[in-house]
């Protein structure tokens, strides 16, 4: 499937723009699976205006760790992961160690639309630093979260993808930024080979792991919450990003109204190949 | 898919019922508009005055219908002058009186020249009798002596055996082109003089033709002029003119014109004339500067519009409102340029800056043509991609670094004006005409892109914007479509079908092709 096709024949007559908010601002999408019961990475901040900083503030002073996020942004920009703090001094995943001002600085860019879809003023939301499992974090050996995108059509699993970090992507595990890509098998939950910059790779290039033969923890549990997700947003077409945290299980991140087409390239297999397998070949 | 199929097929077959309806009805033609090279001539004399009553007159171009003249200025600073119109010869005339010291005169002039082969069909004879006013064209006179017995005597001998007006012409003329050898220097020869010689200058060779072609009883004349060449001249040409069918057909033995207007050649007067005539009491000398003009459709549709051009005109609306006919063209460029632009995203799937960027910077290239275009933009984005460097160091609010950076642009664009002046090179003096905001958000674009993928990334869309610019302006810059889309704007209509047809096509787009090479194998 290429990018015409998937916006002509998948998310124009499936997804309906006016909902695209729901899913696009982070809150509300949160607020919509907690209340469905899913479980979601706790937040403990949401900033509305630069006044609410010092509130925010008020409201870490008890925690070590923590996530800054923009309300609205794309491909895990503008993301700032807390992962430990000594009074004043934050610690962050890529071994930076953060002034209150820089950190406040960090807000107040969030603030002002640096990293929204548009440039417009954005709000930022400050949740939940998740500690990933074993099972997932042993194949890159970092304390950087990867996350699973799995593709959703008329409430069936199409396709997932297992995307975690390593050096060359800065401890991000973002595709564009040279993630890791791992196919997952939809039935069964275990990972095959993967691809870095469209290119396949078999194994991790700091830790050697292979990265096929890895099964996801909670696997049926996953994909049997994410069978309501197209009904709770009204949305036929979706990619819902998962974390595996070490003591609650998978949690949803976010919901993606425009899932990229990389996952295809992590699966060797085309979207439409795997739409024809499940939903449309079910129906004859 | 078939609802936008029958829309856009639509807009085609409404365009092309629009642009039929205007060429039937209407009488646009493409002609009137079609761009071409013109020639820019400018022609200067220098005198001494000393006080006394003094004229100095010269012909002008020749009103004929194969040429339009795109613009036309006379100019002296203290001469006083007329210009008299008779039958489409003009004269111009400049007079002094009581002015010491030295003076000029200047005419210039945009012209196009139609090219025009004429046919003579064999069949065709000349009437008997010869047409009154046309008579004196068989007339003979002193430089052209066809009373002459020799002439007559030549004339026949040539003449001899073709029974044809063509083969007659034909002969006469390919003797005087080929068995007259054209002397290197000037002389004033009369016909006689010539066909003893058997060599001459321009001059010479036309009056022998002349000269033959009246003793064979075909009408015959002498033009002057120029024929048009970059560079400089300062003495005019002869050529001749053959009444044929009821129309003056050129005839130059010397350049090996038969029976063709070329577009070069530009005729002054008639007869044996010259093209200056001044007071015989003054020193007086003129030269012809001649530059290669390449015709915008600007010019040609003001040309258009002021001989009559009867269709409905949105040029004729922007001129009486005082709109520069810049704006018109950018606007009309605009949407032939995002064409491009779409096809380079959906079906070639290249990321660039900016949704219509390449498309306005394209347009906006206009005014500087492409090559400084490109050298100021990448000039533009190094540089102020330096200013915002420096100021990444203040940590400074997204709002306020945009601001910072668009003065800087303003202030780049100032010293390139300012540089381009003091060089005197005039292009990149227009840049002031570029789109500011665009360029100070693009920075922003370039400067963020590096820093969250890298400098190949940035790099890469920079380029590949870059190279959509250049494709935007070759196909903007073309003349014909230019004068298209001035002469039917209607064109755009199947523009929009395009558009419409694009927007429904759900293809892999080429890069993508690539991208999943090695799925779509399997």
């Amino acid at each position: 499937m290429g990018i015409n096709q998937r916006n002509l024949d998948y998310i124009f007559p499936n997804n309906c723009r006016r909902k695209f908010a729901s899913v696009d601002n982070k809150l509300t999408a949160k607020e919509i699976l907690a209340d469905a019961g899913i479980p979601v990475p706790e937040t403990y901040a949401h900033i509305r205006y630069r006044s609410e900083i010092p509130k925010a503030f008020d409201l870490l002073s008890e925690r070590k760790s923590f996530v800054i996020k923009p309300l609205r942004s794309m491909q895990g920009r503008g993301i700032c992961v807390i992962s430990d703090r000594k009074d004043d001094q934050f610690l962050t995943t890529r071994g930076r160690t953060l002034s209150a001002a820089d950190v406040r600085m960090n807000i107040e860019s969030i603030l002002s639309g640096m990293h929204s879809y548009s440039g417009l003023p954005d709000q930022a939301f400050i949740e939940q630093y998740i500690v990933e499992h074993s099972a997932i974090s042993m194949i890159h050996g970092t304390p950087a979260v990867s996350d699973i995108r799995l593709i959703i059509y008329k409430s069936k699993p199409i396709m997932a993808m297992l995307r975690i970090p390593c050096k060359a992507s800065k401890g991000v595990s973002n595709l564009h930024a040279g993630g890791i890509g791992i196919g997952i098998d939809r039935k069964t939950g275990i990972t095959s080979g993967g691809v870095q910059h469209d290119r396949p790779i078999e194994r991790h290039p700091d830790t050697d792991q292979s990265l096929s033969g890895h099964e996801i923890p909670g696997w049926q549990d996953l994909i049997h919450k994410s069978t309501v997700i197209n009904e709770l947003f009204e949305m036929d077409y979706l990619g819902v990003d998962y974390v595996i945290d070490r003591d609650h299980g998978p949690l949803i991140l976010e919901v993606n109204a425009r899932p990229g087409l990389a996952i295809q390239l992590a699966n060797k297999q085309g979207l439409l190949t795997a739409i024809h397998e499940t939903v449309e070949g079910g129906a004859e | 898919m078939n609802r936008v199929l029958t829309a856009s097929l639509f807009l085609f077959i409404l365009a092309a019922s629009a642009i039929s309806y205007r060429i039937w009805h209407e009488g646009v033609r493409l002609d009137t508009i079609r761009p071409g090279i013109g020639y820019l001539m400018t022609m200067r004399f220098d005198t001494d005055l000393h006080g006394e009553e003094t004229f100095v007159q010269a012909y002008l171009p020749e009103i004929s219908p194969q040429l339009r003249i795109l613009s036309e200025k006379t100019e002296s600073s203290r001469l006083s002058y007329t210009i008299k119109n008779d039958e489409g010869l003009r004269i111009a005339r400049w007079e002094a009186d009581n002015l010491f010291g030295q003076e000029s005169g200047v005419y210039e002039s945009t012209v196009l020249i139609n090219h025009v082969r004429y046919e003579i069909p064999d069949r065709l004879t000349l009437p008997d009798p010869i047409p009154e006013n046309i008579v004196k064209y068989l007339h003979a006179s002193d430089a052209i002596p066809s009373d002459d017995d020799e002439l007559i005597a030549q004339a026949s001998l040539l003449t001899n055996g073709h029974a044809t007006l063509k083969g007659q012409i034909e002969s006469l003329y390919n003797f005087v082109r080929d068995e007259i050898k054209l002397s290197g220097y000037e002389t004033s020869l009369d016909a006689l003089t010539a066909l003893h010689w058997k060599e001459a200058h321009c001059g010479g060779k036309s009056r022998l033709l002349v000269g033959l072609l009246r003793a064979a009883g075909i009408p015959a004349r002498l033009k002057g002029g120029f024929v048009l060449a970059p560079g400089s001249m300062d003495t005019h040409r002869l050529w001749v003119e053959v009444w044929i069918n009821g129309y003056w057909v050129p005839f130059d033995p010397v350049e090996n014109i038969f029976a063709e207007q070329r577009s070069n050649v530009l005729a002054f007067f008639n007869g044996d004339d010259s093209l200056f005539l001044h007071s015989e009491n003054i020193n007086f000398s003129y030269i012809c500067k001649v530059k290669k003009w390449r015709v915008s459709p600007e010019e040609l549709m003001s040309r258009a519009n002021n001989t009559g051009y009867s269709a409905y005109s949105i040029w004729t609306v922007f001129r009486k409102a005082h709109i520069s006919l810049n704006l018109l063209r950018i606007l009309l460029l605009l949407p032939i340029a995002a064409l491009i632009v779409l096809i380079a995203r959906s079906v070639i799937g290249m990321a660039t800056l900016g949704t219509f960027l390449p498309a306005l910077v394209a347009v906006s290239f206009r005014d500087t043509g492409l090559i400084w275009g490109l050298l100021l933009l990448v000039t533009i984005l190094f540089f102020s991609g330096l200013i915002r460097r420096v100021i990444d160091q203040f940590q400074m609010m997204h709002t306020a670094r945009l601001a910072v950076v668009l003065t800087f642009v303003i202030f780049m664009i100032l010293l390139c004006t300012h540089l381009a002046i003091d060089s005197n090179v005039l292009e990149p003096a227009n840049i002031s005409m570029f789109p500011i905001a665009i360029m100070t958000i693009q920075t922003e674009r370039i400067f963020n892109m590096e820093q969250e993928r890298g400098f190949a990334e940035a790099l890469k869309v920079t380029l590949g914007t870059i190279l959509l610019i250049i494709c935007c302006y070759l196909v903007i810059d073309s003349d014909l479509l230019q004068a298209l889309i001035f002469a039917f704007p209607e064109l755009l209509l199947a523009v929009i079908g395009f558009y419409l047809v694009l927007g429904r096509w759900s293809g892999i787009r080429l890069l993508e092709l690539k991208r999943f090479r090695w799925l779509l194998v399997n």
